[in-house]
């Protein structure tokens, strides 16, 4: 479809779009471009009809300082696991610091927010832990290195 | 008296080259230990270089220069057995040299 | 990779025939030592494999000049005289270092895996072995009088070849495996292995810095980082390569970094001890 500027037809919202991904139909090197055009024109169109509708409220439970502190202790356990595996991060231990100050401080958002990163973190290293048992094998130039699917 | 300050050199074509190590622990004195406390600043203020006993350098330094600085210069119209001195004083009043006589 | 030269016929026949389970049975420390120097001399034609043990400075020409000219008067050289007299002061009992270890030239000799102890022992062990030995108490292994007697041995024993025996024993090929099976593993939160910077892309910058080939790694320590101000150990350098990939550092001379020093020790035989160095 061509574009002029001496069209001055008023277009609905979804015909815009079309005549947009239409645009440079014949400018577009690949199908894949093509593709792309549409793929990105879906996911815009979903995420503001996502942003659209009304959030779920009050289906949070409220923190208290109770829950802040059961959710450092999970942390901790789980920072504690990744030490005995041998892959525990920098980051974990220092969120989880970051949750102590804070319920030290009475910050009780805070504490809960950084003790769920810290949990997220711990949990994260302790997969590396269990991927990386096996995942070794396949790198370096040694013989005993066995091919994978997975990326290196 | 400091540690005293390592010294080599050699002559090329009348130029002396002349390279220097002043073990040295150059705090800023804006440094802080373990404790918190404030690290006293502990830095050579003045270099002064000597040929035969005649003033041939004179450096200002301050706290930006590292630890265990190394220094070397040239000197002109040097011949063997010619004496060159390397002294320092810092800001405690302490001071040190090396010397070497060249071949 | 290398795996990129080889026909495509020769991995399938690789995999068809590497079904067996992995472990110490079919650990081959010469197989992979000879497989990692065929890896770097084909991915550095030009670069003899004995120059390797000057890490970088084989790969980058300007880094070297700087550090040619540094070693005219080495930063370390007061570490190594402090060393020097460390070794020859002596203990309670009236003796010193060269009880333990002659003249100093006996870096050669370190690590081992002792097979009554079953672990690998490196010179830092040993050191503080020899300090209680002689009813002194130990260093701590960051401690500078460490690092200066470290230094001063490093420094007597120039020039002398790595030579690791080959790991034998079920222990001790236990201790290899998991030094290579560590220095292969992705950790810390950037989710890098040793390999990824020091084999993959071994040459190439990160940041300012060029990635030094693994084959020369433990050659030139203990080193005196300009980072540091001071002269330091290879565990402590392990400890900053953990930190910088997000991975929480283990202690100086803990079991992992002493059977991962076993490895790369293995790794670098027929390269020369050429400590103590200067870096960055």
């Amino acid at each position: 479809m061509e574009w002029t500027l001496n069209q001055k037809v008023s277009l609905t919202h979804s015909e815009s779009m079309v005549q947009f991904m239409n645009l440079h139909y014949r400018h577009d090197r690949t199908p894949t471009l093509q593709h792309c055009r549409w793929a990105v024109l879906l996911i815009v169109s979903l995420g503001l009809s996502a942003c659209a509708s009304t959030p779920a409220s009050s289906n949070k439970p409220t923190i208290t300082a109770a829950t802040a502190a059961e959710q450092l202790t999970q942390a901790r356990v789980a920072f504690e696991r990744s030490v005995e595996l041998g892959f525990a991060w920098v980051a974990t231990g220092k969120q989880i610091r970051r949750a102590e100050l804070a319920l030290a401080n009475g910050d009780v958002q805070a504490a809960s927010a950084a003790a769920a990163e810290a949990l997220a973190l711990a949990n994260a290293s302790i997969t590396q832990a269990q991927t990386e048992s096996t995942a070794w094998q396949t790198r370096g130039p040694f013989q005993s290195a066995k091919p994978s699917d997975q990326d290196p | 008296m400091g540690a005293k300050v390592k010294i080599r050199g050699k002559i090329k074509n009348d130029i002396a080259e002349i390279k220097s190590l002043m073990p040295h622990p150059m705090e800023t004195g804006t440094r802080r230990d373990t404790d918190g406390a404030l690290v006293p600043a502990h830095y050579i203020q003045s270099v002064t270089c000597f040929k035969n006993d005649q003033q041939v350098l004179q450096a200002h330094w301050g706290p930006a220069v590292s630890k265990n600085p190394f220094f070397a210069f040239k000197i002109k119209n040097a011949t063997p057995g010619d004496v060159v001195r390397v002294e320092w004083l810092d800001n405690t009043g302490d001071t040190s040299s090396g010397e070497l006589t060249l071949k | 990779m290398i795996i990129n030269r080889v026909p495509h016929c020769v991995v399938i026949a690789l995999a068809i025939f590497s079904v067996t389970v992995p472990g110490v049975a079919t650990a081959d420390p010469v197989a992979d030592r000879q497989a990692l120097r065929e890896y770097y001399s084909q991915r550095f034609f030009d670069v003899p494999l004995q120059a390797h043990q000057d890490g970088a400075y084989a790969l980058d020409a300007d880094a070297r000049e700087q550090w040619l000219e540094l070693e005219d008067f080495p930063p370390y050289e007061i570490d190594v005289d402090e060393g020097a007299d460390l070794f020859t002061t002596p203990f309670v009992n009236g003796a010193n270092f060269s009880a333990c270890f002659g003249d100093g030239a006996i870096r050669q000799d370190y690590p081992y895996f002792d097979t009554t102890r079953e672990t690998v022992v490196t010179l830092e062990m040993a050191v503080n072995e020899c300090l209680l030995e002689h009813g002194e108490s130990p260093w701590p292994f960051s401690s500078t009088e460490m690092s200066a007697v470290v230094g001063f041995i490093a420094y007597a024993s120039r020039g002398a070849t790595v030579a690791i025996a080959t790991p034998e024993s079920a222990a001790a090929l236990n201790a290899y495996e998991a030094g290579k099976q560590y220095y292969l593993s992705r950790r810390g939160q950037l989710n890098f292995a040793c390999s990824h910077c020091h084999i993959d892309m071994v040459g190439n910058k990160l940041r300012a810095e060029t990635l030094s080939a693994s084959l020369g790694h433990v050659t030139h320590w203990p080193t005196y980082r300009f980072k540091w101000q001071a002269l330091g150990g290879l565990h402590r350098r392990f400890q900053e390569c953990n930190s910088q990939v997000g991975a929480q550092p283990l202690d100086l001379q803990s079991e992992p970094y002493r059977n991962l020093e076993y490895f790369l020790t293995y790794m670098a035989n027929g390269l020369q001890w050429n400590g103590p160095s200067t870096r960055k």
